[in-house]
């Protein structure tokens, strides 16, 4: 098949030449294409808190350091930074930068980038989760910034990385329209904006003056292309260098290319299902004759232990996944601040689950139906029709829904499921623990994922403590403590972390994949 | 001749032209209620959905911070208060913000609407050229291999799915031939300050493939239309009449058999053409061409209300002038139809 394609290809592209002549896909050099799923919904930085617009907009402004979901933060324009004492981050910035338009790159800028978050009207998600508990800001002078916050907090330096930096000269009073139409859209970054089409592209060219290491290349272009069968085909036929995201069905198609470098990224995106372990009596959960159960097994944890013992993780990943993705254990990625490696592996084993839910009162199973989004996850769909598969194996007759997710996320926390599906990417292992499994707080503000309710005060109390230590040994250790004790109770049910897939035209790029996926022109190197 | 049942107006008495602008000012009157119709149902089944801010805050937010967000968007007033709010807005041409962009959900429809409509224009153009010269082709030889083969072909142009032809056309013309480019809509060119990819080589490049997915079903269904009228037509008194008067078969068949055909045909198309705007959604999803189609497939799968009701109440209007076109030429092809 492929040497007939190849073939093809051969006679096509002298065919071509004859019909077409000088109309080649050759590309003028030191352009960059690349292909993603989404682009920006806005030029202003601190509109919207979404992987797409965080990724595109770091070409055009810098942050404070980077967050690239590995272990530690790496310095941007901030060149160190250090505790002064328990309550204040003292920052130095970088000196010499400047914005494209030559204004200097000045600590006010950092406290008004900041002091702006809040204030944007209409975003459908601000940044306030990463500013809020600093409480002041000092600036000594034009390269230092101080922050402070009312308790011992370890994550500031991780927080910053969020807070894309504006000039408070250029940009203040600027409104995000002012972004969107280009005409404030000027940072310290690699590159500088031309054009920006809404939900299609954005084009991009060098920022000469950048403080940093000169960019290879003079433009690139960010293309949104929503379906993975097109971003490949358009790769392979030249008219784009770099796309994330293969689908997995295409995955053989991609390495069989020889034109092209396909790689495998572990990415920090755990898939979990989240049963109802707190409810009486669960929605979409039956006895065997079909009447709606009048309790709701799943409050026993060893019925939680149960399913989730049932399920093959590696048969998941091998099979469903195509290998792309990995068994999850725990809430967190390998690569997560916090991640704890001596969490045990959940084992695969259907007889000893058996086992467990007749302890429970439960020999013969019941009927339920489980639910999970469709096209909110790489083969969401998929994944659910093989839990459930599993599910049934043991006893417990599973039918499964999935729903699109425009739908199916207000389903989830209007409770109208007794056990949904679904996938969280953060990249530290406490902020899976805080937004999902802490006690949902509508005073605090905790637990705002936490669509079950699901409530263990051990838990929420060692969270809170690794939440304000600030040795990162001690915290690291109450992490993976308070972590074991979600999976000893099976608060939620890991099942695998995803992998993010990069192909490029090997001739061309070479791409540096990192954890949390960014697709960055910075991250490309030319062939 | 009776009436035409297909448009939703009634036909009116008199060709004269006071008549025909009442007619024309009736009929946009009517659409004023259609369009508020439309705005009231679409405004319903998105609540009954439900709302998108759990898909769009950042996964730290905290639960007041998710409240505020949906009290940002007005999504937190009852249903009436928000429909009451938008019919308002709209009152003064503003249908509201997008959710998703930030931008006046009309303007960012219709800043979108000149990719669609030169993609729908295309394809409309090659459904019709091809499918009127295939058709008279399968009517003049329908006993022939070629009529035959023509009118195989255009069955299976009628049953192949849309998503299915634009992957295979991507490659064999992209990616194994290398004649036309995947993706995007190519540089565009000013004429009479429209900005259209028509108006360059590289756009024109850009546009044959998914211009040609779109029209694959049209064409189909032309040559079909063609050629059965044609050869209903070929048979009928007046073309024997013209045969004995000794007139040369290119004179019959393109000034005498093509206008009889045209009239019906004329009806088909005026629909299809709304449909080519309305259904360019799935082609421009898969060639990632940037329109209207594109947008509102964004915007449906993040429940982007504004966007949605906006696209939708374009696309009603869209529908209702060109049926009005549709009846105005109608009448001009065959003026016995106003005079009934």
């Amino acid at each position: 098949m492929l040497t007939r394609r190849d073939g093809l290809r051969l006679a096509g592209a002298t065919a071509g030449v004859a019909a077409f002549p000088g109309l080649g896909h050759a590309q003028s050099a030191n352009r960059l294409r690349m292909g993603v799923g989404l682009t920006p919904n806005s030029i202003d930085p601190h509109y919207h808190n979404t992987g797409q617009n965080n990724s595109a907009l770091r070409h055009v402004f810098d942050t404070l350091v980077n967050e690239l979901g590995q272990q530690d933060v790496t310095p941007c324009l901030a060149e160190s930074w250090r505790l002064v004492d328990e309550l204040t981050w003292e920052f130095k910035l970088r000196q010499g930068v400047t914005f494209t338009d030559g204004t200097p790159f000045v600590a006010a800028d950092v406290v008004f980038s900041f002091q702006r978050v809040p204030t944007i009207p209409n975003s459908p998600g601000l940044f306030t989760p990463y500013v809020k508990l600093i409480t002041k800001f000092e600036t000594p002078d034009d390269h230092t910034v101080l922050m402070h916050t009312d308790k011992p907090y370890p994550f500031v330096p991780r927080d910053v990385a969020w807070v894309q930096i504006l000039s408070h000269k250029i940009h203040a009073g600027a409104t995000t329209d002012d972004f969107n139409s280009l005409k404030v859209a000027i940072g310290t970054g690699p590159y500088k904006i031309t054009k920006y089409t809404p939900g299609d592209a954005v084009e991009l060219v060098r920022n000469e003056g950048y403080w940093g290491k000169k960019q290879p290349w003079a433009s690139v272009q960010l293309k949104a292309i929503a379906q993975p069968e097109t971003r490949l085909i358009a790769l392979m036929s030249g008219d784009l260098d770099v796309i994330g995201g293969v689908a997995p069905q295409d995955m053989a198609r991609a390495q069989g290319n020889a034109d092209l470098s396909v790689q495998l990224f572990p990415s920090v995106e755990v898939v979990y299902l989240f049963p109802d372990s707190t409810r009486d009596v669960s929605p979409n959960m039956f006895d065997k004759t079909g009447k709606p159960l009048t309790s709701n097994p799943m409050r026993d944890a060893r019925v939680r232990r149960a399913l989730s013992m049932s399920i093959d993780r590696k048969a998941i990943v091998e099979r469903v996944m195509q290998k792309a993705g990995a068994p999850a254990y725990q809430m967190a990625a390998a690569t997560e601040d916090g991640y704890d490696p001596s969490i045990p592996e959940i084992p695969y084993d259907p007889a000893g689950a058996k086992k467990l839910l007749a302890e429970a009162g439960w020999p013969d199973g019941w009927k339920m139906t489980i639910n999970g989004p469709v096209g909110f996850i790489s083969n969401d769909d998929k994944i659910l029709q093989a839990v459930g598969g599993f599910f049934s194996r043991i006893g417990v007759e599973t039918s499964v829904e999935s729903v699109s997710p425009a739908v199916y996320f207000g389903k989830a926390t209007n409770r109208e499921y007794c056990l949904f599906m679904t996938s969280f990417s953060v990249p530290l292992a406490i902020t899976d623990l805080k937004s999902l499994i802490v006690t949902k707080s509508a005073q605090t503000g905790d637990g705002p994922f936490n669509r079950q309710l699901y409530s263990n005060k051990q838990l929420d109390d060692l969270v809170f403590q690794a939440q304000s230590t600030l040795d990162p040994a001690e915290r690291r250790k109450l992490i993976g403590k308070a972590m074991r004790v979600a999976m000893d109770d099976v608060a939620v049910m890991p099942v695998i972390n995803t992998v993010a897939t990069w192909a490029t035209r090997k001739a061309a790029v070479k791409y540096n994949a990192v954890p949390l996926g960014w697709a960055w022109a910075m991250l490309a190197e030319p062939v | 001749m009776p009436c035409r049942s297909a448009g939703p107006g009634p036909c009116s008495p008199s060709p004269s032209e006071p008549r025909v602008l009442l007619y024309v000012v009736r009929r946009l009157g009517q659409s004023v209620l259609l369009l508020l119709a439309m705005s009231m149902i679409v405004f319903l089944a998105v609540y009954a959905i439900g709302d998108p801010v759990e898909l769009l805050v950042s996964p730290q937010a905290t639960q007041a911070e998710i409240a505020a967000t949906r009290a940002a968007f007005g999504l937190d007033q009852p249903l009436t208060t928000q429909y009451g709010l938008f019919l308002a807005n709209a009152l003064h041409g503003d249908l509201g913000r997008s959710f998703i962009f930030h931008e006046p959900a009309l303007a960012l429809v219709v800043s979108r609407m000149g990719a669609t409509l030169e993609l729908a224009l295309s394809a409309l153009l090659i459904a019709t050229t091809l499918g009127i010269a295939l058709g008279l082709i399968a009517a003049l030889h329908s006993d022939g291999w070629i009529g035959r083969a023509i009118m195989s072909g255009s069955i299976l142009g009628l049953s192949l799915p849309t998503f299915w032809v634009g992957i295979l056309m991507l490659l064999c013309f992209s990616l194994w031939l290398g004649w036309f480019p995947a993706i995007g809509r190519g540089r565009t060119g000013d004429v009479f300050g429209i900005a259209s990819s028509l108006f360059t080589l590289d756009g024109l490049r850009h546009i044959v493939l998914p211009a040609s997915t779109l029209a694959l079903g049209n064409t189909a269904l032309t040559i079909r239309l063609t050629r059965s009228g044609a050869v209903e037509v070929l048979q009928s008194e007046f073309v024997k009449y013209a045969r004995a008067r000794g007139l040369a078969p290119r004179r019959i068949l393109m000034v005498h058999v093509l206008r009889a055909v045209l009239i019906p045909l004329i009806t088909i198309v005026g629909i299809e053409f709304g449909g080519l705007i309305a259904f360019s959604v799935v082609t421009e999803t898969i060639f990632a061409w940037p329109g209207m189609g594109k947008l509102i497939i964004d915007s449906i799968y993040v429940l982007d209300r504004p966007v949605i009701v906006a696209y939708l109440m374009v696309i009603v209007f869209l529908f209702v002038v060109i049926n009005l076109v549709v009846d105005l030429l109608y009448r001009l092809l065959d003026p016995r139809i106003g005079a009934n």
